[in-house]
């Protein structure tokens, strides 16, 4: 078997200048694919362990935040929901938001995070921005089995919409990716990005559905609100979950345009950074 | 069929020197203003000048060939360009003109223990070390009970790492390292780590890999090492490639161009400890000589060593003897010399000055740093002047004889002959093994 592989004709490489914009090479990311898996478990394990309560912060952190928002916006503010418990408003809307904030907060800040790493060893550095995404999913996780215990404590019956839920996480990935994609190359070139994200994030949060109903949003105005990506996600995960709306066929098609367009164009960019990238990290 | 392990032609990098990381967002805003006006207008603009002209070239047109099998050293000051054809060679960065080709796997070492993980355990640490240094985990798997027992880690094999000694810690580490088997490796300095038993183990394990015939590239700028392990040899300095041939000659190249860099024979002596004002030691001038009896600049293992010394009197002296001793960077006494022992002495009158000069013959000190003190007196009556640190001379490596290039732990290396005898004293074995 050794002697086979001893007896492969090499492999050759050219390497060159930074060059024209060219796509990144599918091939060798598959090559890579172990490292992708041992990267998210560094991430899980940097999570969840040297604390004594481990895992269970994964619960305890976004419980802990929905709680209080129930309690203060749920029976002090009073936000009308049309009937759906304002619990399970927040809980859905958390769910989707925590996912895609977290991952792309990680995501942006991850080329510099791992500076270490890219200054070192060759590797695709696609790998690196795409970890948080895949990482996430654990919180995400959690979040949907709150949020599905709560639906059920609130009578919602266990339904066949509920499998939407994947496609709503899928969507959640891809943008996710998207704008990770372009956030992590844009902070290796301007530094000026790692203190506009938590800002931009920051507007994000109010900008979608998380805290109340789309119903709240004024009529006028939703063929612009629905242009913000993460409302067709938090809508079609509330579709999904205790469908009292319409299906979210715009939104949710505004979302999807937009990762596909993210992806796509961020392929590219991210790609022309990543030649200079050990230089400017 | 060509045996081209790998080519660089032209290969140049320019660096952009800007104050912290990144570049200006605002020149960038202000070159797509400037292009987009352009564009409007249907002119050219003259491109923007760069920031403060701070541009300088790390690697400047270095071209050269490795075959499959060859130990390819390169060496060089800091600064020379080094590490910066390392990252290009191992596609870290990428140059600024100029390409490389490489026929084969390539696997780089820069450091050991990249992207180790406090958290993770041992085991875990393996695998991520070894996909991030290019192996897949089915090859991981194959070699992991390997990887273990050379880092003599077995027992923590499932504890994070977080707990492990530091000397575990970098056994684990350079033992992931060492199990890497590309075609060509390229090695930086990583050879230095852990005890001396472990590096020991290490170089051994370096060697192996050499002696399969694998093409190795090691950067380093310690001649020893270079020599030691390597037979070829390319010289970069200031980003250009000023020597590339045997590993002897550009080594040898190297150390007289770094001796004549730097002042090596201290030619007055802080005279500050002196025990009388009766007479005291004004100069030192330490020069090494060369195979043909040439001032130099450098010692190497085996030539020769001048110390000349001046002593001025200022009131008589009589009987007086001086004496240079030689210690050894621990502090032990190696060398004496004196006048006393060749059957002389110095007698001075006042205003007097006298020149002595000893010659160090064949001088077979290991290579190192070594102190030179001066005095001047009558044994066992008075101390006239003494000057314990008055000059340190270097001794380098040889890099054309192997026993002095060699270096094992010690001061002092002798010229030595062997003979071998090899006998069977067993007959009685014989007898049994033909019983059988």
């Amino acid at each position: 078997m050794k002697q086979i592989e001893q007896k492969n004709p090499s492999p050759y490489l050219r390497i060159d200048p930074p060059g024209e914009w060219s796509p990144v090479s599918l091939g060798e990311l598959w090559q890579h694919r172990d490292l992708l898996t041992y990267l998210v478990l560094r991430d899980v394990r940097a999570l969840t362990s040297s604390t004594q309560l481990g895992f269970l912060w994964i619960v305890i952190h976004p419980l802990s935040v929905a709680v209080v928002l129930i309690v203060v916006l749920g029976m002090f503010v009073k936000i009308p929901t049309g009937g759906t418990p304002y619990a399970l408003i927040v809980l859905s809307g958390l769910m989707s938001w925590n996912y895609v904030s977290n991952a792309i907060t990680r995501s942006s800040s991850s080329m510099l995070a791992n500076a270490y790493l890219i200054t070192k060893v060759y590797f695709p550095r696609l790998i690196i921005p795409i970890v948080p995404v895949i990482s996430g999913l654990i919180e995400l996780g959690v979040m949907v089995l709150i949020t599905a215990s709560a639906a059920v404590y609130f009578g919602v019956p266990l339904q066949f919409s509920w499998l939407f839920l994947l496609a709503a996480g899928f969507v959640a990935m891809a943008l996710a990716t998207g704008v990770g994609l372009w956030f992590s190359a844009l902070t290796v070139r301007y530094r000026d990005f790692s203190h506009a994200i938590p800002v931009i994030m920051q507007i994000g949060f109010y900008a979608s559905p998380v805290l109340y109903p789309i119903t709240l949003v004024p009529e006028k105005w939703r063929q612009i609100y629905d242009l913000n990506p993460l409302v067709g996600i938090v809508e079609l995960t509330r579709w999904s979950l205790f469908g009292e709306a319409p299906f979210p066929t715009f939104s949710i098609s505004t979302s999807i345009a937009w990762a596909v367009m993210l992806i796509a164009t961020g392929v590219f960019y991210f790609r022309a950074t990543e030649d200079v990238a050990a230089d400017l990290v | 069929m060509s045996n081209l392990a790998l080519r660089a032609d032209g290969l140049s990098k320019r660096y952009t020197l800007t104050s912290g990381g990144g570049t200006h967002l605002r020149r960038t805003f202000y070159g797509m203003a400037r292009r987009a006006k352009a564009a409007l207008l249907g002119r050219s603009m003259p491109p923007i000048p760069p920031v403060g002209g701070q541009e300088f070239f790390a690697l400047k047109d270095i071209s050269f060939e490795v075959q499959h099998g060859e130990r390819v050293g390169i060496i060089g000051r800091n600064g020379a360009g080094k590490s910066t054809l390392l990252k290009i060679l191992s596609r870290i960065t990428k140059p600024t003109s100029g390409y490389a080709e490489v026929y084969g796997r390539l696997g780089a070492l820069l450091e050991v223990g990249t992207g180790f993980h406090p958290e993770l355990s041992g085991r875990e640490n393996i695998y991520l070390n070894a996909t991030i240094l290019g192996m897949k985990k089915a090859d991981v798997a194959r070699r992991f009970d390997e990887i273990v027992a050379f880092a003599e880690v077995e027992k923590f094999i499932d504890m994070p790492v977080k707990h492990y000694s530091s000397g575990m810690f970098m056994r684990l580490a350079f033992s992931v390292s060492a199990h890497l088997e590309p075609d060509i490796l390229v090695l930086d300095e990583v050879l230095a780590v852990g005890d001396a038993a472990f590096q020991q183990k290490c170089l051994g394990k370096m060697d192996g890999v050499a002696k399969q015939g694998r093409t190795v590239l090691f950067v380093s700028h310690s001649v020893p090492s270079i020599v030691a392990f390597c037979n070829r040899c390319i010289l970069l300095d200031q980003g250009t490639l000023l020597r590339d041939g045997p590993v002897a000659d550009v080594t040898e190249f190297y150390q007289d161009r770094l001796s004549a860099l730097s002042e090596r024979s201290a030619e007055v002596v802080r005279a500050e400890l002196t025990k009388t004002n009766r007479a005291r030691f004004t100069s030192i001038k330490v020069t090494p000589i060369g195979p043909g009896g040439e001032p130099q600049s450098l010692l190497r293992v085996g030539q020769d060593l001048e110390i000349e010394t001046t002593v001025v009197a200022e009131e008589r002296i009589a009987h007086a003897n001086v004496a240079i001793v030689i210690f050894e960077p621990g502090g032990h006494r190696l060398i004496d010399a004196n006048m006393a022992l060749k059957n002389d002495y110095l007698s001075l009158e006042p205003g007097e000055q006298a020149t002595i000069r000893f010659t160090l013959k064949n001088v077979l000190l290991k290579p190192d740093t070594y102190r030179v003190s001066l005095w001047l007196g009558r044994r066992p009556i008075e101390d006239i002047d003494l000057i314990p640190d008055a000059a340190h001379f270097t001794v380098d490596i040889d890099p054309r004889k192997i026993e002095h290039f060699q270096i094992f732990p010690g001061s002092y290396q002798c010229e030595f002959t062997y003979e071998k005898s090899v006998s069977r004293p067993g007959r009685v074995l014989e007898a049994t093994g033909r019983l059988r």
